[in-house]
């Protein structure tokens, strides 16, 4: 095992820079909001599956309008989900592999709670109809400079707490989470540099195609490095901690991660096939990322290959199962989505349901997945406490298996009968079926969906529950007696 | 049933529908020959689809949910069908081998004859669920497949630590692994259906 490796195990409770020393306030806080946005972006997300099957379900609400609502559940479960869950999942390892306190705790404070006004400034905004027009991008000027100091807040909590590490190796968690925070600082900054008009109101500097072309090295480099990179570094430090096992092979993590962060920055013009930018720069984001498919493959084998001997903690910890699958849904989404950038599959899959399913198979089995297999490690870890139900987890784990299945399976379908419709011609040429015949057509796919979605939600209301009653539960201290000092010498 | 014979056969389909545990344990106290799984179950159980999808391509014709149906000859939804039969078994193979693949990996004590019975036995909710075929709607088709699929993944969590003789908790991952592995399989297979009839298209 190499030292760095060994970085990875805690060092003794109650010693200097032991667990006890270590400060968890603000994760702890930051857990409870990842949770509370789950179930806010999640159920945003049905209410607009409900609204594909029954349109009048925006009861002519501006706010609760499609355009509106659609970017209410991009951003909550990205930016409030996602983001919460990255930056508690980066303070709770980054103490624990560095061995110290984490720097500055007051503005890791300043961090959590700045992160969810903001995100609840952002949501409120876009049900306001106060928006960029820039997809994933969409919160206005001010809000953009807000999330900036915060990022750059979050970014001297992390790098100031890995500057003052007690190892001199720099855990590959550490590795994927620091990624996160450069990246996405550059990504946000570049793509949304403009000049006010108004308070809400800006022109970007960017002028036609290259503005399309910023926008989609943002889109998907935000993809790739905030919901790729950094999950990657919670199942880094999650997984094998979990499993009670090393990494399998600690040099094949650190040659995929540059493989991945050279490779992932080159991907986005796929986005963009068949549009007016030049067709090299298409055919460079289609061989990019099938290239993309040796560091995602190389993470992916080293996340399998860590739980080998690890067997008999799976009959018991739900955490793990979360884990696992979410390396099997990580394993097709890092494969559809090479796929769908060929640009003789793109011209098909591209504006059709296909690209939804492609992105929930992602969201839903590797981030969500991954994401509540961390929440079942860290909550009774941090309140001391037992889960309160391994049942209740496991039925989570069903509906959730169930509900991104049904989700994917019937965008699968829906963007077939598109695809096929779209590029369909009569004998004159002209295209064949109308955007109404379509939607008819993949009217049951809808249904399909929001059945999938309703089985997902209902989990994460599960899972909220049982993290709740653990909470609440007895301390473990009180439901276990201390063992006696015999009892510890054995 | 409990007489039965633990080599697979037709006759344990009732048994994996109604009783999936008793089934995977019958079968799991016998090493399945390969042949015989093919013989015995998987040739037959697989003639449902290809079956289906002939009759409801020649009578009723293919809807997408867009037009009138699109109607077939018997000779060509007969070429449709063949082709469909030989997929599917490439398919069942291809699941098969990969089962043997990991095997070592997961400390599997089953042999290769266990590993295509456990795919045939997998695969037996979405043959049987293909009599949708019959009526070639690719909505009703797609709404029919899914609890089918999700029916085979319980089976297949269910059921591979005892056909594969392995412990439960490596069957949970091995499980795991082919699941990914299938979606994967599906992935692929619609990029393929996408390229070729972006090519058909073309023409």
């Amino acid at each position: 095992m190499s030292g760095a490796q060994a970085s990875i195990a805690e060092p003794p409770p109650g010693g200097n820079g032991g667990a006890a020393s270590f400060d968890d306030s603000s994760t702890l806080f930051l857990v409870g909001c990842t949770i509370l946005w789950a179930l806010f972006g999640m159920a945003a997300g049905v209410w607009l599956a409900a609204e594909m099957v029954w349109p009048a379900l925006n009861l002519e609400l501006p706010w609760l309008t499609f355009g509106r609502l659609r970017t209410v559940h991009t951003n909550a479960v990205i930016f409030g989900f996602g983001g919460s869950a990255l930056i508690a999942t980066s303070f709770y390892s980054v103490q624990r592999t560095c061995h110290c306190r984490l720097f500055a705790p007051k503005l890791a404070w300043t961090v959590a709670v700045g992160w969810q006004v903001g995100m609840a400034l952002v949501v409120l905004s876009l049900f306001a109809g106060l928006n960029s027009a820039k997809e994933y991008a969409e919160m206005i000027w001010p809000l953009d400079i807000v999330v900036t100091i915060l990022w750059l807040s979050y970014a001297a909590v992390f790098f100031g707490t890995v500057v003052k590490r007690r190892i001199r190796p720099i855990y590959i968690s550490n590795w994927f989470y620091g990624a996160l925070i450069i990246v996405v600082a550059m990504l946000h900054v570049v793509n949304n540099l403009a000049l006010p008009s108004s308070w809400h109101h800006a022109y970007t500097i960017y002028a036609g195609a290259n503005d399309a072309v910023v926008q989609w090295w943002y889109g998907h480099n935000a993809v790739g490095f905030f919901l790729t990179g950094g999950f990657l570094g919670m199942l880094y430090y999650f997984l094998p901690k979990q499993a009670n096992q090393p990494i399998w092979s600690y040099r094949l993590s650190i040659i995929a991660f540059w493989a991945f962060v050279y490779t992932y920055i080159w991907a986005g013009p796929h986005h963009l096939h068949y549009n007016a930018i030049p067709e090299w720069v298409q055919s460079l984001g289609m061989v990019m990322s099938l290239i993309l498919l040796a560091p995602s493959w190389a993470t992916l084998v080293n996340g399998v290959m860590t739980m080998s001997g690890a067997w008999e903690k799976l009959r018991t910890d739900p955490s793990l199962k979360f884990l696992v699958l979410s390396l099997a849904f990580y394993s097709l989404a890092t494969f559809e989505g090479p796929l769908m950038a060929i640009r003789s599959v793109n011209i098909f899959s591209h504006f059709t349901e296909w690209t939804i399913g492609h992105v929930h198979s992602g969201a839903l089995g590797w981030n969500a997945f991954v994401t509540f297999g961390a929440l079942y490690y860290l909550v009774p870890k941090l309140v001391e406490r037992e889960l309160y139900s391994k049942k209740l987890a496991n039925i989570h784990f069903l509906l959730a298996i169930a509900g991104v299945l049904l989700y994917m399976i019937a965008m699968w379908g829906a963007g077939i009968t598109q695809g096929v419709a779209s590029l369909s011609l009569d004998p004159a040429g002209e295209v064949k079926f109308s955007f109404v015949d379509i939607m008819q057509a993949v009217a049951p796919y809808y249904a399909m969906r929001l059945v999938g979605g309703l089985l997902f939600l209902a989990g994460a209301v599960t899972m909220a529950w049982n993290l709740l009653q653990t909470v609440q539960g007895a301390p473990l201290a009180r439901k276990y007696p201390a063992p006696v000092p015999a009892q510890v010498a054995c | 049933m409990r007489c039965m014979d633990g080599k697979l056969s037709l006759m344990h389909v009732p048994l994996v529908l109604f009783r999936p545990a008793e089934a995977f344990a019958v079968l799991g106290r016998q090493d399945q020959d390969t042949r015989g799984v093919f013989t015995r179950y998987a040739i037959w159980l697989g003639l449902i689809p290809p079956c289906c999808a002939w009759a409801g391509m020649s009578f009723f014709g293919w809807r997408m949910g867009l037009e009138e149906p699109l109607p077939f000859s018997a000779g060509k939804s007969f070429l449709v069908a063949c082709s469909y039969y030989l997929a599917m078994l490439a398919c069942f193979v291809a699941a098969a081998r990969m089962l043997i693949w990991m095997r070592p990996t997961y400390g599997s004590k089953g042999g290769n004859g266990d590993c295509y019975a456990l795919v045939a036995v997998v695969g037996t909710p979405m043959m049987l669920g293909s009599v949708f075929h019959l009526y070639p709607s690719v909505a009703l088709n797609v709404v029919a497949f899914v609890p089918c699929f999700m029916w085979s993944v319980w089976l297949l969590y269910l059921g591979i630590d005892k056909v594969l003789k392995t412990s439960a908790e490596r069957g949970m991952l091995m499980a795991s692994a082919t699941l990914g592995f299938i979606l994967i399989a599906l992935a692929t297979f619609l990029a393929v259906m996408s390229i070729v009839w972006g090519i058909g298209h073309a023409v």
